[in-house]
């Protein structure tokens, strides 16, 4: 079918809405995102401000008095510390996201095609993964001594690459996409599954690569607590960790207001960074996310590129 | 060339071919089924845990059972009852904010002009999805502490006494569904503004063509693109419809005793419960119990809208 | 020739000994000790280290790898090794001890203590080391430090004096006396605009502890199923007779209290506020023993601060499992491990080396001689964690003469009648789930004077009842006994 020239109704189109409609949205898309915004302004705010006006004022959109503190207090670790951690990060999350969105992304063509005889079975062979877990007692025993992953960093990358939520979105992405006509007529020319799925599916499902991509790539980016859990060396750390123990050891205060009243309680919550560290931990995980955001936000909000989308 | 003549034309091909397509499609799956069998499966088998008492020193497998025992502490406890009910009640309230929030939302995001203004309100509601629960627990004191807290402050420069809402369980409800709202509203977004991009410009031009309105192109193409996406989504839900996120019902209420009957749900039940206790094999049951309801609840779920429209259905 | 084959009898004589003596070290096979506590891995850590390995391979063939950890990761940690049943050697444990000694985590160590813990024995007092005994046999370590309950709160005399309030009922002989003086005190400080933040301080369930003494069974004084400690505490109880302690007049009493001042407004509206010492606040409450740190925080906030001690000093034993290390059960020489912990004892300078590193690297003498750390910290480690607290030297936080003070409060320390008891829970796991349930739901809320005594104190008891309370306390009472008898205490 071939693409219809544009009307003489001007830029929006015979595709747009009406310019009355138009505003009425635009007006309440401002008031969520300044609902969105304003807290997290108030969070960026607070990161730079010091901790005794924080007790003595609340928090505040204009704080008497501005500090650095919060950030030296997280970046106690020497400089290099900080640098092989965002090392690891990224390397993580860039090898992590491109073979997980690999290995998803062929398991949810399979599922997706109608010939599959295994389809349903192997749809339900992953799904069933999220509602049932062994619990942590299980995979730490299974990950430590089957496969010896102790203080090994592939502990992070490994039991992730595979999640049966993004697997599951993926295949509805492939199955809803109505890709029959385009595959049957490769087929007719011969083509295995294998090509089809590379050289026609993949470049054609960019929103979808996209959105799960993104998300893997931000599950990569924050991992902290398998680092907790296996890793030693402070050569492994990822950012993420070295940025949550600080925050960890707040909550397990806060969960046990019995050892607030103790000694050692006491000795801890002076040891603790304060409200505005707590803040420059969240400005700290998501400044970065925010930065690399509009590389993949382009393939889901249509109109950007218009039709250079479906390639 | 209509589809059904196209499935006519692949089976006359032939087995042999199918069974070449079958045979490159296990190859495909196969990365991934031999990590779930790994890490999924294999850890899996703990389940037992949950009908055991865990001796460290023989083992998962042969530490002594114990039958149905770690389930009792559960089963006859009032509370954990009245959890249930909260847990449930919360989930089918997020379920419905959680999908018919960002659908609306997507929607609109895409029919907005200009363009750049679109990309700015994508971008700006995904942020809250990055903030933890903790810090918003945090914010959200600042604003409603009757001590010290925006409302607080308004409340005693007009000479009137606070409202103390971290006492009145009233509110809380609607806060805590707020505060979900907030969170997820942008992020959860992707996934829908995702599928609508890939939603051909052809439909809607013959649409037009055709003289229907934008109610009316929303209504026959945007949606029943939309639609296997928002039952996926919600047959996952329905999965997980027995468990809540601790960290929502525990740091964002302050852990305030007076607001339980409203903020208590299944997971911060355990936590109380089993806080000094260490004991693996009762929080491993109390998750075999949200896994095995939400595991029937799924069947059941799925069998339903097999029934109703079979290519919908997940399996 | 007589002469020198008796000479050379006589060498070989003393030669055997000393060859014996020096080959003690060298006759163990080296070993590394891993260690699992608390800290921080600061920049100067491996230097330390290194020092430290010096010490022990020369002193008995040892290495050390630490692991040092924050509480919260070390909890988790900790819990994971024990069910992987991960190799190491020793570890920091608290709150958890019973539960991992069922679960078989620990060595025991009464022979290797005899062996090689010679200066523990006699260091330690026996209280110290019956606390811990669990079944007849004792599997860790405690840190001898001040563990114990010693509830005070801070009194802010500027701000009396400003507001022209008396304060001489803080030394006031008589327990209760004090108490109703306070509660006048806050009172009359609230109505005279003292505050800086509409109020003085938060109460909670610990002043109630405090004000009277007692022993919980559970370890949990959150958690019904006490006995008294002490002479001056809950009246109308025998010695080592379980009640509910919130079924009592007494605790009737200090609920009605804080919502007193509550109403007056003399209390936060939030269960989260606290007053704050750094904004001045006339009253804060503090958990320090021996009043240590009052000094430090009058220097800091620069006012002239005075301690209301609620009650006298006690000591439980939950107190005493707040820190302690134990030896794995899956070590490979539990022995050497027992040295080391034994040396930390011993070794005056092996303490300090261990607690805060090299001398004039990680850390210096102040004109008082003290040992101040160097400003950033290069090495951290969380020191009230550790073995050989008070044979380490006291640093700058602490008072310069700690181990006196130590000493006297030590004699006043009125210890539980019970150290040592370990609840076994499972037989009442299901009343108290339910009754844990409830207390979280009430306990903070009364104690701290935002709920209504007069309605809510009922469904309280109500709660608890329905719960089974009476059956968790009749099995505590049952299980006390039967270990009193095994202990020898009673009949």
């Amino acid at each position: 079918m071939k693409k219809q020239p544009k009307t003489s109704l001007g830029k929006r189109g015979a595709l747009g809405i009406s310019t009355g409609a138009n505003a009425v949205i635009n007006v309440i898309m401002v008031l969520i995102s300044l609902s969105c915004l304003l807290p997290i302004l108030l969070i960026y705010v607070s990161s730079f401000t010091a901790e005794s006006a924080i007790r003595a004022h609340g928090f505040s959109l204009f704080p008497k008095e501005w500090s650095l503190s919060a950030y030296q207090m997280l970046f106690e670790e020497s400089l290099a510390q900080i640098v092989v951690s965002y090392r690891n990060t990224a390397v993580l999350t860039v090898v992590g996201t491109v073979l997980s969105l690999f290995i998803m992304t062929m398991y949810a063509y399979a599922i997706s095609r109608q010939v599959f005889a295994a389809r349903k079975a192997l749809t339900f062979f992953a799904y069933f993964t999220m509602l049932f877990s062994g619990g942590l007692v299980p995979s730490y025993i299974v990950n430590t001594t089957i496969f010896g992953l102790r203080d090994n960093m592939l502990v992070l990358l490994l039991p992730s690459l595979v999640g049966a939520y993004n697997i599951i979105v993926l295949r509805t992405f492939f199955s809803s996409a109505d890709n029959t006509p385009i595959i049957e007529a490769a087929k007719v020319d011969g083509a295995s599954e294998f090509r089809i799925y590379g050289q026609i599916i993949l470049p054609i499902s960019k929103p979808a690569l996209a959105t799960i991509g993104l998300f893997t790539a931000i599950a990569y980016f924050s991992k902290w607590f398998e680092v907790m859990l296996y890793i030693d060396s402070k050569s492994k750390w990822t950012i993420q960790y070295m940025l949550q123990r600080v925050m960890q050891d707040i909550q397990y205060l806060r969960a046990n207001p019995d050892l607030l009243m103790s000694e050692e309680g006491a000795e801890m919550l002076a040891n603790l960074p304060n409200e505005s560290a707590k803040m420059a931990l969240t400005v700290l995980t998501m400044t970065p996310v925010l930065a690399f955001y509009p590389y993949f936000q382009k393939y889901f909000v249509k109109g950007l590129t218009l039709g250079a989308v479906k390639g | 060339m209509s589809s059904n003549t196209l499935h006519r034309a692949s089976r006359r091909r032939g087995l042999s071919l199918r069974t070449t397509e079958n045979l490159s499609l296990w190859l495909m799956a196969l990365p991934a089924i031999v990590l779930f069998l790994c890490f999924a499966y294999l850890p899996m088998t703990g389940v037992v845990l949950a009908f055991k008492s865990f001796r460290p020193k023989h083992g998962i497998f042969l530490s002594p059972w114990v039958g149905l025992k770690n389930f009792e502490f559960m089963f006859r406890n009032a509370t954990f009852w009245m959890t249930v009910r909260n847990t449930l009640l919360y989930n089918v309230a997020f379920m419905v904010i959680g999908i018919v929030g960002p659908l609306v939302f997507a929607i609109a995001l895409n029919e907005v002009r200009p363009k750049g203004a679109a990309r700015m309100y994508q971008t700006l509601t995904i942020m809250p999805h990055f903030v933890s629960y903790v810090v918003v627990s945090v914010i959200v004191f600042a604003i409603l502490s009757a001590d010290s807290g925006i409302l607080g402050n308004l409340y005693k420069q007009r000479g009137q006494q606070p409202i103390a809402f971290y006492s009145e369980p009233k509110y809380w409800p609607w806060i805590l569904s707020g505060v979900y709202l907030w969170k997820n509203i942008g992020y959860s977004s992707i996934i829908f503004l995702g599928t609508i991009t890939g939603i051909s410009d052809e439909f809607y031009e013959a649409a037009v063509i055709d003289g229907a309105t934008k109610w009316q192109q929303i209504r026959h193409i945007t949606l029943p693109f939309l639609k296997p996406m928002v039952v996926v989504l919600t047959i996952m839900r329905v999965g997980q419809m027995f468990s809540s996120n601790f960290d929502l019902f525990y740091q964002v209420p302050m852990n305030s005793g007076q607001l339980y009957s409203v903020t208590n749900t299944i997971n911060v039940f355990v936590y109380n419960t089993l806080r000094n206790s260490n004991n693996v094999s009762l929080s491993s049951a109390v998750g075999f119990v949200q896994s095995v309801a939400g595991f029937l609840l799924v069947m059941g779920t799925n069998q339903v809208i097999r029934m109703i429209d079979s290519d919908l259905a997940m399996f | 020739m007589k002469k020198l084959s008796f000479l050379i009898a006589l060498i070989m004589l003393l030669a055997i000994p000393s060859a014996m003596i020096a080959a003690d070290a060298s006759k163990l096979e080296p070993y590394e000790i891993v260690w699992y506590t608390l800290g921080t891995e600061r920049e100067g850590h491996q230097a330390v280290i290194d020092k430290i390995n010096e010490y022990l391979t020369e002193k008995f063939n040892a290495t050390l790898k630490m692991y040092v950890n924050t509480n919260n990761d070390h909890l988790q940690k900790l819990q994971l090794l024990v069910s992987a049943r991960e190799k190491f050697d020793i570890c920091f444990v608290s709150g958890q001890y019973a539960n991992y000694v069922s679960q078989e985590a620990f060595y025991p160590l009464k022979d290797l203590l005899q062996e090689h813990g010679k200066a523990l024995l006699d260091t330690y007092p026996q209280n110290l080391w019956d606390s811990v005994t669990i079944n007849n046999e004792i599997y860790a370590v405690p840190v001898h430090k001040y563990s114990c309950s010693h509830y005070y709160f801070i009194i802010n005399m500027d701000a009396a004096k400003k507001a022209g309030v008396d304060t001489s009922w803080i030394n006031a002989e008589n327990k209760m006396e004090r108490w109703g003086s306070f509660v006048d005190y806050v009172l009359k400080m609230k109505e005279a605009g003292a505050d800086t933040n509409g109020y003085i301080t938060s109460l909670g369930s610990q002043p109630f502890t405090a004000l009277y003494p007692n022993e919980a069974m559970t370890g949990n004084s959150a958690d019904p199923g006490v006995v008294i400690l002490g002479d001056d505490t809950f009246q109308g109880f025998e010695r080592n007779q379980v009640f509910n302690q919130f079924a009592t007049e007494e605790f009737a009493g200090y609920v009605r209290d804080a919502y007193k001042l509550a109403q007056a407004g003399a209390l936060p509206l939030d269960p989260e506020t606290n007053a704050k010492l750094d904004q001045h606040d006339p009253v804060v409450s503090v958990q320090d023993s021996m009043a240590k740190r009052l000094a430090g925080y009058e220097k800091t906030y620069g006012a002239d601060f005075e301690p209301y001690f609620i009650s006298y000093a006690f000591q439980t034993t939950d107190k005493i499992y707040g820190a302690m290390n134990a030896i794995s059960d899956t070590s490979d020489d539990p022995a050497r491990a027992m040295m080391f912990i034994n040396a930390l004892i011993e070794d005056r300078d092996f303490a300090n080396l261990v607690f805060y590193g090299i001398e004039g690297v990680n850390w210096n003498r102040n004109a008082d001689g003290q040992i101040q750390m160097t400003d950033p910290k290069t090495y951290a480690m969380t020191t009230w964690s550790l073995p050989g607290f008070l044979t380490a030297e006291p640093d700058i936080s602490l008072p310069i003469d700690m181990v006196d003070r130590y000493n006297a409060f030590a004699k006043e320390l009125v210890p539980a009648d019970n150290l040592g008891f370990a609840l076994d829970e499972s037989p009442i796991m299901i009343e108290l789930a339910a009754i844990r349930q409830v207390v979280a739901e009430y306990l903070e809320p009364l104690t701290k004077g935002l709920a209504n005594p007069d309605t809510e104190l009922p469904k309280f008891l109500e709660g608890l009842q329905a719960a089974g309370v009476d059956t968790a306390i009749a099995e505590m009472q049952r299980q006390l006994d039967a270990w009193r008898v095994a202990q020898g205490y009673d009949k």
